[in-house]
Order: structure tokens, then sequence, then C-alpha cells
């Protein structure tokens, strides 16, 4: 007779009063679940997240009040808990699970490890840290009203890693500097702006007319003689932009001018490039103040004209008030930090916000498009998701459920588990899909990792195959590469400063060439990657270099109509906005695999092969097991 | 006022982007009635909770037994014996709730149209007798009863409305509405200034694909008498179309024109015929357009005349989208 303890067979109620589990993340999916394991009866849990509460959790993430903004999450997340189950032992950290403290011995603690992430970088780690330790992991994600649950069990199913996932898109530079004409093109201008001005300077984010680009050229020996004459013509470039505004003491006119007018007259020089397209009108400063004196329009009677404030559309004058405000604020905070300091552009920062929502409305009206509010604008630079409490409280259950299956050791029933906002022509919201097996090429679980990368010897740098390849591209935390010649000759090291002279040389100064083969490792993740360089000259445009196998960039997503399926990263990537238009249509498929966050390809061939499987159904359930 | 304003704005950003300020104000302006506090009724109510509920009653005609301190988050030792409508955590959450402490039952007794007030009705692992009786004073006063019922690790639900009014649909794939069957004299004069047959590889590669779909549905008018594309076949067939119009190179391979791409791409959301959706249209043949009363202009928030002649939406699980769509 089978003892129950509950609604759990006693062998499995006491696995999980036993064993040990770690919750990686204790945000929307984290605070549910930290409430779901405790109450199943789990009680050895530790939970780790780098963040600190925000106003805007509070919809969702009810382990927090508002007393607790500022606070770390991973550590009132467990105060609030221990109060309601004093029985639970639950460690917290207050810190980065790449932390090099997080190995894989650490990792071999657990029973079980489960994801509560908003990021792909953390994701791809933490799926390294569980293939090396053999630890099964559970993924999950949500975005508005849609979620996912899969298992990663190495040997066993597909890693997080298995299927490529479309990179963030990006635009050619000559698109956000010279030819804008989507309001996402002057949002993503005006992050590098603020960039340019009060935070980090990159040299990929110039925001100045580009005299290079190839389409301002009438015949193929211009556009040489322009790309050459930029690099040596100083004005715009020699003098960083940081400089020029600090040396006018960041005098809103005067930037003011330079942008949208002095550099707009400059592009309409560049005739070739309004042939076809409606030219670029230039504002003035002072023209557009005696416009909005006489003017009937005001801040303030649009604030009270009812509704959300954000989401109001103010006239050009009105962010013309906006982006000289914005900037002595801006200017004085970084004064503040003194000599050598930096801003982070940060979404909830009214400041930072309203400066992004300035300029880029500002460059939008110069580009004849409709302006954007507020609202719509912090969507689309901040990488908002929508977030509401139900659907994390749904995957939250459905982790849970998945968790008792692994800890009997009933692996071959766990499956992954898609919600869907519309229930499918079964009447089903939650669908099951079959678990992969692990793909024999991929470039982190295959026995022998290895990948092809196209890119030209001569001209990229030991830094670049550091941090964009090796970090953000194959999700190395702290890459050591060698160079497969038979000497063991290094490249790079993970030491701090070991190989920091290296960083500006190119790969062919180390002889490297084509058919070259280098191996990457990341001792932390006990990960090794053998590296094959394919040389090329001619890369596409902006393109440093290329995945050999990789879905291409402008591959097409799933149309509006299909349903695309996806685990949702969530919005720390950020390194370009995403394209979503309105604040309505949040959910749209489409756009969540456009934006940064967008995931796994649409499994639809997977739903069919399972329907076979549906037919013992009973319509009356839901079937969440 | 206003500061309140912008920190509701400010907590509440995350899911404004899905139900607009409207569905907020809905949700605002709601009172939900949950009937028996157990741990599937305060589940519930805290997922109304935290989004923002306008009020919530709970009736409860027991006291906390151990077992509900098992497994309710909102419950500890300490609440053992009290009325269990009393849900103090729960209330911190929102900073208050009303509390009934009687049956549902006595209610019904003595004063069924304490009911009528609710926006919706909760019932939570409730006798059938109970139920029936419930369900019969709901359904009269036109307030949606949502029935739950869980039992380990197996439940189910059952929502009971009569009709349930969508205006703000917040649609996630809306049609474009593109004209291109009947295009409007601006955009046949627009589409007429470009000759793609004599242009050059870059200005024809720069062509925009609506411009694109318009010139090659030309063609295929003039080819099937007038008619769009209308299913699957003729849809590929259309793409086949465009595929052919794509530049080639001096060997005869396609050039890349990712315009052409686009253009294919978007055949099935370009080419709809311009006509108005027949849930619209069912909306101004019914009979009460004719017949506007008062009651008819007024915030649905207990299906009131108009509701009657839309069509029921599909249930969710999410209880909170009843109020969400008006």
């Amino acid at each position: 007779m089978v003892q129950l303890v509950g609604p759990l067979r006693k062998e499995l109620a006491d696995s999980v009063s036993s064993c040990r589990v770690l919750v990686v993340g204790a945000g929307g999916i984290g605070c549910e679940l930290l409430k779901n394991l405790v109450l199943t009866g789990f009680r050895n849990i530790e939970v780790i997240d780098l963040d600190t509460i925000d106003v805007s959790n509070l919809n969702r993430q009810f382990l927090f009040q508002k007393k607790h903004v500022g606070k770390s999450k991973a550590q009132v997340a467990k105060e609030s808990v221990v109060q309601f189950c004093p029985k639970a032992n639950i460690t917290a950290y207050h810190d980065s699970i790449m932390n090099p403290d997080y190995s894989v011995e650490f990792f071999r603690n657990f029973a079980l490890v489960m994801n509560a992430l908003d990021n792909r970088a953390a994701r791809n780690h933490v799926n390294r840290m569980c293939l090396a330790a053999d630890i099964p992991l559970i993924e999950s994600g949500t975005a508005g009203y849609l979620g996912q649950v899969t298992i990663i069990k190495k040997g066993l199913t597909e890693c997080y890693e298995c299927q490529p996932k479309p990179t963030q898109k990006t635009f050619p530079g000559c698109t956000i500097r010279n030819t804008p004409s989507e309001p996402i093109h002057c949002i993503v201008w005006a992050k590098y702006l603020f960039n340019q001005l009060f935070g980090e300077e990159d040299a990929d984010q110039e925001v100045s007319p580009d005299t290079a680009d190839p389409e301002a050229a009438w015949d193929p020996s211009e556009a040489a003689a322009r790309a050459t004459a930029s690099e040596q013509d100083g004005d715009i470039k020699r003098v960083s932009t940081k400089d020029w505004a600090r040396s006018t003491g960041y005098d809103p006119v005067k930037l003011f001018n330079k942008l949208f007018k002095d550099d707009i007259m400059y592009l309409l020089t560049m005739d070739k490039l309004w042939r076809k397209r409606k030219a670029p009108l230039p504002l003035e400063w002072s023209e557009l103040q005696k416009q909005g004196e006489h003017s009937h329009f005001s801040l303030v009677e649009e604030m009270l004209g009812g509704g959300l404030k954000d989401q109001h559309v103010l006239g050009v004058y009105g962010y013309s008030q906006l982006f000289s405000e914005s900037v002595k604020t801006l200017s004085s905070q970084l004064a503040e930090r003194g000599a050598g300091a930096e801003l982070v552009w940060d979404k909830d920062d009214p400041p930072a916000m309203d400066f992004v929502t300035a300029a880029a409305n500002l460059r939008m009206h110069v580009f004849s498009m409709n302006m954007k509010s507020r609202f719509d604008i912090k969507s689309m630079a901040g990488n908002i998701i929508p977030a509401i409490a139900t659907t994390n409280a749904v995957i939250a259950g459905l982790i849970v459920l998945e968790a008792l299956k692994v800890l009997s050791g009933d692996l071959d029933q766990c499956c992954t588990i898609f919600l869907n906002k519309q229930p499918n022509p079964k009447k089903k919201l939650l669908v099951p899909c079959a678990l992969d097996p692990p793909n024999l090429n991929c470039y982190v679980c295959a026995s022998k990792p290895e990948v092809t990368v196209r890119l030209n010897v001569s001209s990229t740098m030991i830094q670049t195959l550091q941090d964009k390849i090796l970090k953000e591209r194959f999700g190395m935390v702290a890459p050591d590469v060698q160079i497969e010649d038979g000497k063991g000759t290094i490249l790079i090291s993970s030491e701090e400063g070991e190989t920091e002279g290296n960083n500006s040389k190119f790969l062919s100064d180390f002889g490297i060439r084509n058919g070259s083969r280098l191996q990457a490792d990341d001792f932390l993740q006990d990960y090794t990657l053998l590296v094959n360089v394919l040389h090329s000259d001619e890369l596409g445009k902006d393109m440093e270099f290329e995945v050999v196998g990789d879905a291409p960039d402008k591959a097409p997503t799933p149309s509006t109509q299909e349903e695309g399926k996806n685990i949702t990263n969530g919005n720390k990537d950020s390194a370009q906005p995403s394209t979503s238009s309105t604040g309505n249509n949040m959910h749209d498929h489409r756009k969540l695999l456009d934006a940064e966050t967008g995931e796994a390809p649409a499994k639809r061939q997977r739903l069919s092969q399972q329907q076979h499987a549906d037919n013992e159904d009973d319509d009356d359930l839901i079937a969440l097991d | 006022m206003a500061a309140n304003k912008a920190a509701k704005e400010q907590k509440y950003d995350r899911q404004l982007r899905l139900w607009g300020d409207h569905g907020q104000e809905a949700l605002e302006n709601a009172h939900v009635c949950l009937v028996n506090a157990t741990a599937t009724g305060t589940e519930i109510l805290k997922n109304l909770v935290l989004p923002g509920i306008g009020a919530f009653t709970i009736v409860d005609g027991h006291k906390v037994s151990g077992e509900d301190v098992g497994n309710n988050f909102f419950l500890s030792t300490n609440s053992i014996g009290k009325v269990r409508a009393q849900q103090r955590r729960l209330w911190e959450l929102c900073g208050g709730g009303s509390c009934c402490g009687f049956a549902p039952d006595k209610l019904l007794d003595n004063d069924p149209e304490f009911f009528h007030r609710f926006s919706l009705v909760i019932g939570v692992q409730l006798p059938e007798s109970t139920c029936l009786r419930l369900g019969a004073v709901l359904w009269n006063a036109e307030v949606p009863f949502l029935v739950c019922r869980t039992y380990g690790l197996v439940g189910c639900m059952r929502l009971v409305v009569r009709e349930h009014t969508v205006v703000e649909s917040h649609p996630d794939n809306a049609l474009e509405d593109l004209r291109l069957d009947q295009p409007f004299t601006e955009l046949k004069n627009h589409i007429d200034s470009y000759d793609l047959d004599s242009m050059e590889k870059k200005d024809h590669s720069h062509t925009p694909w609506i411009i694109i779909v318009a010139k090659f549905l030309e063609k295929w008018y003039s080819e099937h008498n007038f008619q769009m594309p209308k299913n699957y076949k003729e849809k590929e067939a259309f793409r086949e179309l465009l595929r052919q119009g794509i530049l080639k190179n001096e060997n005869g391979a396609p050039e890349d024109e990712e315009n052409f791409d686009e253009a294919i791409k978007n055949v099935n959301t370009a080419l709809n015929a311009t006509k108005i959706s027949s849930t619209v249209e069912d909306i101004f043949s019914c009979d009460l357009c004719d017949n506007i009363t008062a009651q008819v202009g007024q915030v649905p928030r207990k299906n009131t005349a108009l509701n009657r002649s839309t069509k029921m939406r599909s249930v969710s699980h999410h209880v909170h989208q009843i109020f969400l769509s008006r």
C-alpha cells in the first residue's frame, strides 16, 4: 500500500523535504516559485539575485512591498518567505550567478536548479554550469500572457544553446547616422547620443553624419575618396562629442543647434541620399522658441487633458524644452561626480528617459516622422517586456510540477510546456511538447564543441575576439585562448593584465590566417570551444564577423499569423532597443522574437507530433500535468 | 493627487503595456467577491490584488483550521480558530478589503441581494447545492460567477456569464488595411508613378514592397478576371509571380532584393479585401442599434443592453480579463 503525505507518495515527500535546490532569480517567476516550493514541502532552498527592488516590480513580485524598494531582492524574498513559513531554510545571495565563487562544485550541491531569469547571458552560463555539474535544470520564461517551461538534462535533452537563437537586430550605422526612416532608428540614435554626451563613449555608437556612407557617393571612386576623407577630416570625428559638449559647458542651445540644425544641413549637402527620400528639415532653436511662445499648446495644458501623462505626445516646442531641461539636469549630475565620470542610461531614471524621449522625437520630427509618447519610447528604448502576476504564477506552478517528476526520477515524463494566450484548436491553453534529444553539433554540449567563424584576420583585433565573439556571441565569461599551432601560443589569458598588451593587435599579427584553429576555454564553465577561422575580405555591411551555419540576420521571423513559441529572455541585454511600436501590441509574437529577448524558433513541428498523443483528453480538465 | 497618479503609473507600468489605461481603470472600478478563503481562493485574490483591483469582499463562514495553515501562504499558526474571512496578510498586500463571517447559505437565506453589488463572484470549494442557489441569484442579477474546485494535484474551474462585451480588444495581429484592391486616387497615382521595368537595380531594390505588391496585383488582375488571390494556392501562385519579378544577374541567378523578400512575406496580410468585418456588421444589424436607450451607452460593468448582440469571448484562465475589456 502506498503511503501518502498530502498528495505525494512518502518517498517523494521525503526527497522534497530533504533535498537542496537552487533558484536563480528572485523576480516575477522567482517570488511565485519560492512560495510554491515552500508550500510543496521543500525546505532547503538557496536563492540568488543581483538586483534590487524597483517600484515597477510591485505589480507582481508579491514578496516585496513599497517599503522594500531599493533593497536586495534575494534578501527580502527570503525574509518574506520565512515570515510565512518559519520552517523553511533559505539562503539568500545578493550576487551575480556568474561570479566565479559559484563554481561547478557549488552547483553539484543541488539536486535541482531552477532558473527564474530575464537575460540570455545568465541563462547561457547556468546552462553550462549545470551541464558541467550534470545537474538537472528547469528553464522558464514569461512575457505578457505567454510563458514556457522546459527541462535540460545533460545527455538526455537539448541544452539551452542547442538551437541557435536569433541575435539582436542591429541597424547599419549609416541608417542611424544619416537616413533614419523609422522611429526606432531615432531612438537608437538618441541612446547613442546619451552615451556620447554623458556616458561611456563607444566607437560603434557615433551620432554625427557619416561621410563614408557609400550611398552618398555618386560613383564608386567617390565613395572611396569619401571614406579616406572621413578618416582624415578631423572636425567631426577628431574631437570627441563629449569633449566638444564640455567645451560649450553643455549649453543646451548650442547642442540643439548642432544636432538638429548644423548636422542636418551637412546631411543635406549629401544630396544623393535625398534623391528618393524625403529630405530632413533642420530646426533652429530661436525660431522654435518664437513659435512656441505664440502657440496655444503648453505642457501644462496637455497634462490637464486627462489620461496618463506619459502617453501624451507633446509638440516639437515641448520636446525642445524637455531636451533643454534634461541636458541641464544630466550635465549637472555628471559634474557632481567629478572628472572622468560617466552616467549609465537607465529607462527608469527620469532625466535619462526624458533626454532620450526629447532627442528621439526631435529627430523624428526633423525626418518627417510622427512623434511618439514617452510611454511608447520607453517600451522601445528600454526593451520593456510587459509582465503580470498571473502568467508568472502559472509558470511557477508548472515548474514545481516538473520538479516533482525530476525528483521522482521520472524524467521520461517531463516535457516542454507552453502557456498560450488563446486556446488552441483542441481548446488547450497549456500545451505540452515532447523534449528533444541533444543536438550532436551543439557548440556547447557536443562532446567536442566546434564552430567556424568568418572574419578578416588583418582587421579583427584580439579585443574584439574576446569581447564580441567569445563573450557576447559565445557566452563565455572569462575566456582563455591559445592557438592550435603546435606551440600552444597564448592569445588571451583570463588572468587580469597578463595579455592586455595583445588587445589592440590584430589576429594576423600572431600568424593567424585562413584555416587557423583557436582553442578557447572557460574554466569556470568547464567549457572548451574549438574555433575554426575562415578569413574573408568581404563581410556584410557593418558586420565584424559571422558564425558559419548561423541563421542569417534577415532570416524571416514567423509571420504574424503563426504562433511563435518562445522562451522570453527578458530585457536586460539592451544593446539595441526592441522594435515594438505601440504599447498595446506588446504581445505580438513576431515582435517578441524580433526583440533582443526573442527566443527559440516556432515549435509547430513538435506540436503536431504531440497531437497524436493527445487523443485521450478530458476536455473539462485543464491539463496541468 | 498628481503624485499619487504618477506613483501608480510607475507601479503598474508593466501591465499598462498589456491592457492600457482603460483596462486598468476597469480593474480599479471592480469589486470582487470571494466565497471561501481557501488556499485556492486566496491565491486567486492575490492575483487580483496585485494588479490593482478596486475592492474585494470575502464571504466565509469557516474558522481557520490547521489544514488551512498548511497550504495557505497567507495564514500562519496563530490564525487558527479565527474567522477565516479575515485575511490580514492579504489586506496588507492591497491596503484593505472587507470580510463577512457568514456562510454563503446564510446570506442566500437572508439577503441574496447582497451579491448584486459585485462585478464578479468567485466560489471556491462550494457544495453543489450552494453553487446552484448562488448561481441562480447571480444569473438573474447578471453578475458573472466563477466556480473553482481543487483536489490535490487536480482542479477545475467554470465560468458562468451571460454575455461579455469587448470594445477595446487589443488585437495581437491587426490585419493591414492597405486598400490595394480598391486604391484611392492618390494611392493609384503614386503606384502609377513607378515603372519597375525601366528601373536600374538600385532603384528596383529600393522600391517599397507595397508598390511591388500593387504592381504585380495589376498583372494578376489582368489574368484572373480582376479577382484577388483568395486561397492558399492562389496566394502561393502570386508569391511565385513576385519571385519571378526579382532581377537576375548576368548568370541568371536572382539578385539580393530585400524589398521583394518583404513583399513575398507580406502577401498574406497585404491582400485582404477591403470590407467591414462580420463582427462589426453584426453589431450594426442588431435591432438594439435602432432602439438606443439610455442603458446602451452605459459602461457595461454589469453586462447591460449592448452586450446581447455581441458574441461571447472565449474563456481565459486569467480571471481579471473580464474587467479589462469594456
